[in-house]
């Protein structure tokens, strides 16, 4: 199993073991920043995890057949957007002023979306959906 | 921090680390990957209404649970 301690503060965007490249021939888009680079990737990587759970759940819902699992994926529906787009704001908010305040915020949205994850993650593993295709 | 939230952020890693791995493996994350992850940004910024308008991400109403049927004759008895 992975050290827990230092998979959490990179998550937690602390990025300290980060470095960016970032000379005069090769100017880094974040201005060298490993903390916005990080946010940027969580925030995509977000996304594209609940956007695979909802999928799942619609494609599989009949096969699923379990009211919590559609509960949990509507309340990820009617959510999911608001969670993305504060943490694109915030994000925006601290490449302008780098404040602690505002990763704080960032930080707590990013939070509250990995719990969604989280749940969805567990549906996923308790209903593993299998298909058997016969051979043509 | 609940255990709650610990277990989820576990789970979270489980997808992305692999691909923060790789950038501790590297050392320096390079320019190019670097621009990788801000065009995906950018992208999912920029285009959050499509994004969000897929099929996947509307809500479909509950099924109903099946009503009884009650039969009335409205036809009155022949005599």
């Amino acid at each position: 199993m992975r050290t827990l301690p230092a998979l959490l503060l990179l998550v937690l965007l602390t990025s300290c073991a980060t470095r960016l490249e970032n000379t005069t021939l090769k100017p880094s888009p974040y201005g060298g920043d490993a903390y916005l680079y990080r946010a940027d990737q969580i925030i995509v990587l977000s996304y594209s995890e609940l956007d695979e759970f909802v999928k799942w759940e619609k494609n599989f819902r009949a096969l699923i057949n379990n009211p919590k699992v559609k509960a949990h994926a509507d309340y990820v529906r009617a959510n999911a957007r608001k969670w993305v787009t504060s943490a694109i704001a915030l994000r925006e908010a601290y490449s302008k002023i780098p404040d602690a305040n505002v990763q704080d915020e960032l930080q707590a949205i990013l939070n509250t979306i990995t719990e969604a994850i989280n749940q969805s993650l567990t549906y996923m593993a308790q209903n593993k959906i299998t298909i058997n295709i016969p051979p043509p | 921090m609940t255990p709650e939230i610990i277990l989820g952020i576990i789970e979270l890693l489980k997808w992305a680390v692999p691909e923060i791995e790789k950038d501790i493996a590297a050392g320096l994350i390079p320019v190019e990957k670097q621009q990788q992850v801000k065009d995906a940004f950018v992208d999912l910024a920029d285009h959050l209404d499509e994004k969000f308008s897929a099929p996947e991400w509307q809500i479909d109403p509950d099924p109903k649970p099946a009503t009884p049927t009650v039969v009335v004759n409205v036809n009155p008895p022949v005599k």
